[in-house]
């Protein structure tokens, strides 16, 4: 038995040690919560002071001061909070499944006791589905907020808010015969208002005005810089894979379901529609996140502020699937934007399920986890720049007429060059569910330094460029081999 | 900790020599379980789970504080009424079979046991199924069964599993009720049962609640006693409904379309705009048109007082109130109350809670 015992104990501590790998350059802690909490994240912000305001799965809104490690009730009973944005120190807008609440504490007791309606303008069939994302702040200070579109996993319920959308299958149907009908809803369906539809909100008046439609799960709603406005989607229908895309005003983003929204539509139901005009219609994903190796299910993207180390100015972006924070490189190509996206940390005391991110005044990134009935995790993480820029990665990446400008953390040898690997590869855009890689070439590589240091180099690529394909490489020499950059326009 | 590749032979040896014992032989493997017959006619436990392919070797126990003798008696999935009803028919044989009724469905059985004497049966299954344990003494299979889940998997709570007595169900029931009791007052948002999808469900103190629907701005019913249960929907997707813990003893009835408050323009719907909570107890309020509405509802002796307090009035206000709802102030009209408008601009009803 002594035998058996030591031999598992080798094996136990091999593997912790490799679960627990540290980040090298950045410091992961978890967040203390109450034993038997369900500790589902559904939206965080933080306060300038630095506490955490944060909405949780079971519906409480809880304030986290990590000077001292402590939590306190500030709201209850919230009906699936998923985003959350502080006013004041004693007012947040929490965007709830049924409407986008503020919720004020007017007396000064540290709780809530006004919940103002900000707006509950759009429609709900009560299908799980419909969930309700953000809100985030546009520059303007209006709030943005994501409206899921429902899925045929289940129906809807008896009584509903808002206008129905017929579209050849009653309401009826769908309460007596779903089985029937399911096939014909569409496999994510949008029959009520905005459903599918990415809305502005005046933080007033509270007046909607629909922005972009075409969307299916748009669970990341986040702004760079520039004041673009980024929203993630899940790989599914009219989703070869999981997609960021860049919103603008009046744009469809491709998922058909919302069309019927849109002021004035005189069209066929969504689904009669021809791929080749949806094709016309259609604005493409800015960034393709590479179903099985990059992300399976993306989240928040936020931007990276100075004082996190070498990155500031691209975006992270929370994966559900794996322990796994996404980074995005975008940039603008002949005025569209496009980009990369490549592991930031993966594992390194992380969990799966990062649904949520918020940086703090003092750069500090949280992050919560959630699951629901899908793959993910509970809790919340610190992550913060250990303040040495120790590891190779990718610290930028930018499309050339023929090949790529790379710049790396660290010098690169000749020999790790010879390494780097390129492949290529595009989705389908389809009703089906995903979207295998299709057309998948190997690229030859040859790489030119640009300047002395070692650190900035020109892939040239053997093949002239393709639109709207993900060029996978690896990077063997860096502490995340794998980076995607998705081309959409080639420079002129 | 020295790592010895001498370790590694000696662990591999010893595991093949276990798994060669384990493989010899088509033996099923060997379940062991006490049960225990208890006070209030109850098996303890009351379920079982086991696979095809294992035996189950049960030891039963009469722990019955009360001196009552009884038997274990494992029968057919399917069988329960028909051996309740058998035991129930005393024939000259009865004695000396222990009370196990002569019947095709009768699988197993122990012997009629007296208080604090053991026996013990052995059950294989041969096919996936529910089967029932029951005590075949006469006058207690109605009440004393359990039951052993062959391949299946039992749902979750014993509070809502058809398979166990209701008896226990309903003991279960009043632990869970215990369990999800709130501190009062408490508002939760919630797909409720009979609601819209924007519902919301207030604890009141008393022991008194609620569900107010804010899709269209009106109170839809009343209950008393234990709140919500939400586990359901906690532990999915979202998808599954909140459920009210007891029977409403109120209910305005109707759907989605209809409205609490009929004031001069017929056609204008409310507009939510949220609440306010007033020592816990939340206020609604609301537009109708110009109307500016709030809506509460706290605890009184006899029930809830329903108040509504309305800014911009100029006609008569119509409040569609059926059942026992009381006002000291206006006129019963079919299921409405009608009131003239007042200076105040508050209007209350009564909504009666049964003793």
């Amino acid at each position: 038995m002594m035998t058996k015992f030591k031999l598992t104990s080798v094996i136990a501590i091999c593997a912790a040690s490799f679960l627990r790998a540290e980040h090298p350059g950045y410091q992961v802690e978890a967040l203390p919560f109450e034993d038997g909490t369900d500790a589902q994240v559904g939206g965080i912000d933080v306060l300038p002071d630095g506490r955490l305001a944060v909405c949780f799965h079971h519906g409480d809104l809880r304030l986290y001061d990590p000077k001292t490690r402590t939590w306190s009730l500030f709201a209850q009973g919230l009906h699936e909070p998923l985003g959350i944005v502080t006013e004041s120190p004693t007012s947040f807008v929490v965007m709830q499944r049924p409407e986008l609440t503020r919720i004020s504490d007017t007396d000064g007791d540290g709780k809530a006791d006004l919940f103002e309606t900000v707006c509950d303008d759009f429609g709900m069939t009560g299908n799980y589905h419909e969930f309700a994302f953000g809100p985030v702040r546009d520059p303007e200070g209006n709030y943005v907020i994501a409206l899921n579109v429902a899925s045929n996993g289940a129906s809807i319920r008896p009584e509903i808010r808002g206008d129905w959308l017929e579209l050849g299958v009653p309401r009826e149907d769908f309460m007596k015969s779903w089985g029937s009908v399911k096939g014909k809803a569409g496999r994510m369906y949008s029959r009520t208002p905005y459903r599918g539809w990415i809305v502005k909100v005046d933080p007033k008046s509270g007046k909607m005005t629909p922005w972009a439609s075409g969307f299916r799960s748009p669970n990341g709603l986040g702004y760079d810089g520039e004041g673009r406005l980024y929203v993630t989607d899940n790989q599914g229908d009219w989703r070869g894979t999981s997609p960021l895309h860049h919103v603008e005003k009046g744009k469809f983003y491709g998922h058909p379901a919302s069309l019927p929204w849109t002021e004035g539509y005189d069209g066929p139901p969504p689904l009669e529609i021809p791929v080749a005009e949806l094709e016309k219609l259609r604005t493409p994903a800015a960034i393709w996140f590479t179903q099985g190796s990059m992300a399976n299910s993306p989240t928040q993207p936020v931007l990276i502020p100075e004082g996190f180390g070498p990155f500031a100015g691209q975006l992270l972006v929370g994966e559900m699937n794996r322990a796994r924070i996404v980074r995005v490189i975008q940039e603008e190509i002949n005025g569209v934007v496009q980009g990369a996206c490549t592991p930031f940390i993966d594992d390194s005391g992380l969990d799966r399920g990062i649904n949520r991110l918020a940086f703090g005044p003092d750069n500090t990134l949280w992050t919560g986890q959630t699951h629901l009935s899908w793959a993910g995790g509970e809790g919340m993480r610190r992550i913060t720049w250990k303040g040495k820029n120790s590891f190779q990665d990718v610290k930028s990446i930018s499309l050339t007429r023929d090949g790529f400008e790379v710049e790396f953390l660290q010098p690169v040898t000749p020999a790790e060059l010879e390494k780097i690997t390129l492949r290529r590869y595009t989705f389908a855009y389809h009703s089906a569910y995903g979207s295998p890689q299709k057309e998948q070439s190997e690229i030859a590589v040859k790489t030119v330094a640009l300047e002395p240091g070692n650190r900035r180099f020109l892939i040239k690529t053997a093949n002239p460029h393709r639109k709207d394909f993900c060029y996978e490489f690896q990077f063997p020499m860096c502490q995340n081999p794998l980076l995607c950059y998705t081309v959409r326009e080639i420079p002129n | 900790m020295n790592f010895r590749p001498g370790n590694t032979i000696l662990a591999l040896l010893a595991f093949m020599v276990l798994s060669a014992g384990a493989q010899s032989g088509n033996k099923p493997k060997i379940k062991r379980q006490v049960i225990e017959a208890v006070e209030g006619l109850r098996y303890s436990p009351v379920r079982l789970s086991m696979k095809q392919g294992e035996q189950l070797e049960l030891k039963f126990v009469n722990r019955d504080p009360n001196d009552q003798p009884h038997n274990l008696v494992i029968i057919k999935p399917g069988s329960l009424p028909a051996i309740q009803a058998a035991s129930l028919e005393i024939g000259p044989d009865s004695i000396k079979n222990q009370y196990v009724p002569e019947h095709k469905a009768v699988l197993a059985a122990s012997s009629l046991l007296e208080s604090d004497k053991s026996g013990t049966l052995t059950f294989e299954p041969d096919a996936k199924g529910i089967y029932h344990y029951v005590c075949t003494f006469p006058g207690h299979a109605a009440v004393m069964y359990g039951a052993i889940y062959v391949n299946q998997r039992p749902p979750r709570d014993l509070a809502s599993d058809p398979n166990i007595p209701k008896m226990v169900r309903d003991l279960e029931m009043e632990k869970v009720k215990k369990a999800l009791e709130v501190e009062r007052p408490a508002v939760t948002r919630a797909f409720l049962p009979d609601a819209g999808p924007a519902a919301i469900a207030v604890a009141l103190p008393g022991k008194l609640n609620y569900c107010w629907d804010a899709g269209n701005c009106r109170l839809r019913y009343a209950w008393s006693g234990a709140f919500i249960d939400r586990r359901a929907m906690l532990n999915s997707n979202g998808s599954k409904l909140t459920s009210v813990l007891e029977t409403p003893f109120w209910s305005a009835g109707g759907g989605e379309s209809d409205y609490s408050l009929q004031t001069v323009d017929p056609k204008a719907r409310p507009d939510f705009k949220g609440y306010r909570l007033v020592n816990g107890v939340p206020e609604f309020r609301y537009l109708i048109g110009d109307l500016e509405i709030r809506e509460s509802l706290t605890p009184f002796e006899e029930g809830l007082k329903w108040q509504f307090q309305i800014k911009g009035t100029s006609g008569p206000v119509r409040i569609f109130s059926p059942g026992a709802v009381e006002s000291d102030q206006g006129k019963r009209d079919g299921d409405y109350w009608v009131f003239d408008p007042n200076a105040s601009g508050t209007y209350t009803l009564k909504i009666k809670s049964p003793k």
